[in-house]
């Protein structure tokens, strides 16, 4: 992989929260590494409390208020960015970096015409065009993302509006800036599963006409093998396992990614009604995380040294952060029974 | 858009009293648009043979008062000064109460801090007290008396804009429009305000009533507007020396007064029911 052809390059990412009173700041997102080429869909999946959305939030300079980001390395399209400045991000937003979140109908402003949010972004960053010619780009976006009658749509306000084509709506706003990376905060979620296919295809095609990067956050693992290329799966502030889809999907190595998959309801449980499977326990707080592995507590085959303290070390410079990944378990059951 | 207008004009008017409400402001806006048309006499002209004629004279339809002017022309003129006054008072206090507390419920912390502890300042005087205090420092005089009951109208719009911007800075469609780049002051006036309009109308019909009220009561202490002007505060002041001998003077302006600042309130109350269900239905 060239440097060149990477559009977003994290190297250990740190984000803290700040406590009242002078305890320790609270360590939420733990050395992650993220990159990212061009025209690629990189999925991250975890449950909910796994940091997904706040890595989402950092990457857009938008962290909350008690929070900060500290990094080794921030390289976007070839720029490095030491530290974090409003006024850098606030030239990245938008015209680089787009955001489409969870539920659609609350993401568009309820008491603004369509026409007049579409309005708004063109004046923020397509200065160029004229008045007639951004009604026309606001129609030829909203039909490329499948809205029918658009110029009437445009006149109506988003409580007129169905879940689906609010999201397809907010895509179209999203794509008026035609930005490098898109990133999808669980953006199907709120959706019923015919509209998601439509949307997840739509997210899709985009990025391939466009060579826009997506990053694609969902808890559902189903959605992310229909759309990714890569997957990371997120535990506790940590990147656990990063594996192409396919990889990750038939194979998967750490144990809290094979937990995941095993929880997604299968056909033959749906026609039997037997009882999904669900992986016990939940998501520790950021700040009582155990020590060793977050994810030790829950994991069907933890053993002692899972728990050390020198866990850490023992995994800095694997691919999966378990001491005993799955693959190497199971070939050797395989080497036991023959 | 216009459906949507004519179903609220419906929801509005099931509500007996708001349309009562909205007529009378219709009919005392009239009033105060047409003054030199209908008034039937000048309101500042002396008739010395004519001095507190009772109502229903030949020439003077409500009589006259104790210089001789006609009683009903100065009402009429007096529904101008008071309609007027009340609107600018609301225009001056809904600008700055709005934009003080947007401002506050945006940014939080210590704008928010100091624009509070101004709200509590104004707030720990009796309005009409307050007004008074600050129509003696700058001076009696209709003018002053509108600088004076603005500043203490503007409370309310701060406390409602700033509410309104504490709840509507959380919303997802806020944090869309940072990932848009938009600035804070965008933010506040371009997203947040729209979504904070609501509320601040009922308010402002409500202190449209408040406002004449508050002016009429500083003009009969003698510190608004001030003679011969036709205000109806100055006119129940004048009069009330004659409360025995020609009742219908204080009576008049008194009626006038109560029916307006009624009127708005009603009004403000079916502006309340049409838009607080919808709110209800449009953010849930």
């Amino acid at each position: 992989m060239s440097r060149e052809s990477l559009l977003l390059d994290i190297k250990d990412l740190n984000i803290f929260f700040k406590n009242k009173g002078h305890k320790k700041d609270t360590h939420a997102i733990r050395g992650l590494d993220l990159s990212l080429k061009e025209g690629e869909i990189l999925g991250i999946v975890g449950e909910s409390g796994c940091g997904k959305s706040l890595t989402n939030l950092c990457i857009m300079g938008l962290l909350p208020d008690q929070s900060y980001a500290t990094w080794e390395q921030f390289n976007w399209r070839g720029n490095q960015y030491s530290e974090f400045k409003e006024k850098t991000w606030r030239g990245l937003r938008g015209s680089e970096i787009g955001m489409i979140f969870q539920n659609p109908m609350s993401s568009l402003n309820p008491t603004l015409s369509l026409e007049y949010q579409f309005e708004e972004i063109f004046k923020l960053h397509r200065k160029d065009l004229s008045k007639s010619q951004r009604k026309a780009e606001a129609i030829s976006l909203l039909e490329r993302v499948g809205i029918t009658q658009a110029e009437k749509r445009l006149k109506s306000y988003p409580f007129e509006l169905s879940g689906g084509m609010a999201q397809r709506v907010m895509i179209a706003t999203v794509m008026a800036t035609s930005p490098r990376l898109l990133i999808a905060d669980e953006p199907t979620t709120a959706l019923d599963v015919t509209i998601q296919n439509q949307v997840l295809d739509l997210i899709k095609d985009l990025s391939q006409e466009n060579k826009m990067s997506v990053i694609f956050v969902t808890h559902d693992l189903a959605v992310v093998s229909h759309m990714a290329d890569r997957i990371n799966v997120m535990y506790a502030g940590e990147i656990v396992e990063s594996a192409s889809c396919s990889t990750l999907i038939q194979n998967p190595s750490h144990p809290y990614a094979h937990a995941l998959l095993n929880s997604l309801p299968t056909e033959e449980a749906i026609i039997h009604k037997a009882q999904l499977k669900s992986i016990p326990g939940q998501v520790p707080s950021f700040n009582q995380r155990p020590e060793g592995c977050s994810f030790a507590p829950r994991c069907p085959y933890q053993k002692e040294d899972c728990k050390s303290s020198e866990f850490e070390q023992m995994v800095k410079h694997k691919k999966t952060r378990c001491l005993y990944p799955l693959n190497s378990l199971q070939s050797k059951a395989g080497a036991l029974h023959e | 858009m216009r459906s949507t207008f004519l179903q609220n004009f419906r929801l509005f008017s099931q509500n007996r009293g708001a349309l009562i409400g909205l007529l009378f402001i219709l009919f005392f806006t009239l009033l105060a648009l047409l003054a030199p048309w209908l008034a039937p006499k000048d309101p500042n002209t002396l008739y010395v043979e004519h001095l507190r004629e009772a109502p229903f004279h030949p020439s003077f339809l409500l009589g006259t008062d104790d210089l001789g002017r006609d009683y009903l022309s100065r009402l009429i003129y007096g529904a101008r000064i008071s309609l007027g006054t009340g609107i600018l008072i609301v225009l001056f206090s809904g600008t700055v109460g709005t934009i003080l507390g947007l401002l506050g419920g945006f940014y939080g912390k210590k704008i928010d801090w100091a624009v509070m502890r101004l709200v509590d300042i104004l707030m720990a005087f009796p309005s009409i007290l307050l007004a008074m205090a600050v129509v003696s420092i700058l001076g009696p005089g209709l003018l002053n008396a509108i600088i004076a009951v603005s500043i203490v109208a503007c409370p309310q719009f701060i406390k409602i804009a700033r509410a309104k911007a504490m709840i509507e800075k959380k919303q997802t469609y806020i944090m869309a429009s940072r990932t848009f780049g938009a600035s804070s002051p965008r933010l506040i006036f371009k997203e947040i305000l729209p979504n904070c309009l609501g509320p601040l109308l009922v308010q402002a019909s409500l202190g449209v009533s408040d406002g004449i009220l508050n002016v009429a009561a500083l003009g009969f202490l003698g510190l608004g507007a001030q003679a011969p002007t036709p205000e109806w505060g100055i006119m129940l002041a004048d009069a009330r020396v004659f409360i025995m001998s020609s009742p219908f003077l204080v009576t008049l302006p008194g009626i006038c007064i109560l029916i307006l600042v009624l009127s708005f309130n009603l009004f403000g109350d079916g502006l309340r029911d049409i838009i607080d269900p919808k709110l209800k239905a449009r953010s849930s």
